[in-house]
């Protein structure tokens, strides 16, 4: 459950680097800047919801075009956790994942010809844009479930969208990672790598818990 | 295992000026921020603290949000039957059509749930779905850590636990210091680990788990550098 806001994770930071607290408004030792702190924060927050999946979403369910094979992904879209086609007749199934090279290796005409989509890819071409490969040669419904960005923080009491447990131990470290790891008087090489481990303990403590504790 | 206590902020503040023979370097803040944050960091290695929801079950219906309450789903049963985890990739691949599937399916499809997934923190999916309105499935799982945000709030602690809390608090009010001071509490830091991996075995299968604490040997073992070319019993006469 989120309940911590921007601020108060912003004034924390602050604190690890010995600065006054002041919800991230401003920085005594001009090392840093408020825009910076926002910025690498929203970068961080989504960061770690596009690798954990933490919050997933269905977005509006999509209609196939015949022949037509990119479809364009939600606004707020940052990942794609998996696809379901439910064709007119027959069972819905899920699309893997995949890429051109994969299938080239399937099957190398599927830029040539419809027919009926078996993998599919977000990561090349056009950006939040999903390509069924092939084609459909009869349409179906696409349901795209993906991770959303997370709410923009301001700086003025926006509340994480990751949960408590995430918000100091995990999302706060990858920020202070990167406001230690960069060039200049600010900078901390041993305490941003430390941060940088602490960041990827968090993902796969996150990527454990999310398959089940049982 | 010791009885657990109740503990509020000020006994913890004080336990951990203990530590440092009660010349602290930090502020009240700074040590209610690192206890809290120490207590929500177990919470997630370990799952310590649980709570259980129920949700009624929906005929034809194999998907169920979450309550917010729920930090992550760890166990699912339906009629008092606990269901096996599995996840959505081998419900797909193993089992196409599953959606549909209903327990009044019939032939190979069981007449109750029997297999559960975690799809995201709020989503879990459940095959398969009940063909009638009737029963509940009980999810227990990981509840919000319960953090003191006021000196009076308590949290109970057993004697062990209270010794890991301040190990973990301890290194993390010395990371705003850094340098030796840091390095120094370096150990306490790994006795917080070493704790929640006793507690919850699933993080000593994670290879990173094991190599960030050194329990990770095969490398030891398969040098790469100075490493003999040859085996020993092969080693030419007179070399």
């Amino acid at each position: 459950m989120s309940s911590i806001s921007d601020q108060a994770l912003f004034s924390a930071i602050q604190r690890k680097l010995g600065e006054p607290a002041n919800g991230g408004a401003t920085f005594f030792s001009h090392h840093w800047s408020a825009d910076e702190l926002l910025r690498v924060s929203q970068d961080r927050q989504d960061a770690l919801l596009r690798e954990t999946h933490l919050q997933i979403g269905l977005a509006t369910p999509i209609d196939e075009v015949v022949d037509q094979a990119d479809y364009d992904l939600p606004d707020d879209w940052i990942a794609t956790a998996y696809v379901i086609r439910i064709p007119v007749t027959g069972r819905a199934y899920m699309l893997d994942l995949a890429d051109s090279f994969d299938a080239d290796m399937g099957d190398h005409t599927w830029q040539a010809s419809s027919g009926i989509p078996r993998t599919c890819k977000d990561g090349e071409g056009e950006t939040r844009v999903l390509t069924v490969m092939p084609a459909p040669a009869i349409p179906g419904t696409l349901l795209v479930y993906y991770v959303p960005r997370s709410a923009r923080l301001t700086g003025h009491g926006e509340v994480l969208t990751v949960p408590d447990e995430l918000g100091l131990p995990v999302l706060q470290y990858g920020i202070l990672g990167d406001l230690l790891g960069k060039l200049g008087r600010g900078g901390d090489p041993a305490r941003a790598a430390y941060c940088q481990v602490r960041w990827q303990l968090g993902i796969e403590v996150t990527s454990i818990l999310l398959k089940g504790l049982a | 295992m010791a009885a657990p206590t109740l503990y509020n902020r000020v006994d913890l503040r004080l336990r951990l000026m203990d530590r440092v023979e009660s010349v602290p370097f930090w502020t009240s803040e700074d040590a209610n921020d690192a206890l809290n944050e120490a207590l929500w960091l177990w919470n997630l290695l370990t799952g310590q603290w649980r709570t259980s929801l129920t949700l009624p079950a929906i005929a034809a219906t194999w998907d169920y949000a979450l309550e917010e309450t729920l930090v992550f789903g760890a166990r699912v049963s339906y009629a008092g039957q606990p269901l096996d985890v599995t996840s959505l990739w081998e419900l797909e691949q193993g089992r196409p059509g599953w959606r549909a599937e209903t327990t009044a399916s019939g032939g190979d499809v069981p007449t109750k749930p029997l297999l559960w997934a975690p799809v995201s923190l709020l989503y879990i999916h459940v095959w398969p779905a009940v063909a009638t309105t009737t029963g509940e499935f009980l999810v227990e799982g990981v509840s919000a850590t319960p953090v003191l945000l006021t000196d009076n709030q308590t949290v109970d602690l057993t004697e062990d636990l209270l010794s890991t809390i301040l190990d973990g608090a301890l290194h993390l009010l010395a990371f705003a210091e850094g340098g030796d001071r840091f390095t120094a509490t370096m150990p306490h830091w790994m006795a917080f680990l070493q704790s929640a991996l006793t507690h919850n075995g699933q993080l000593k299968q994670s290879l990173i788990f094991r190599r960030y604490l050194g329990l990770d040997r095969g490398r030891d073992f398969r040098p790469t550098k100075g490493a003999p070319t040859m085996s020993l019993g092969a080693q030419p006469q007179g070399v």
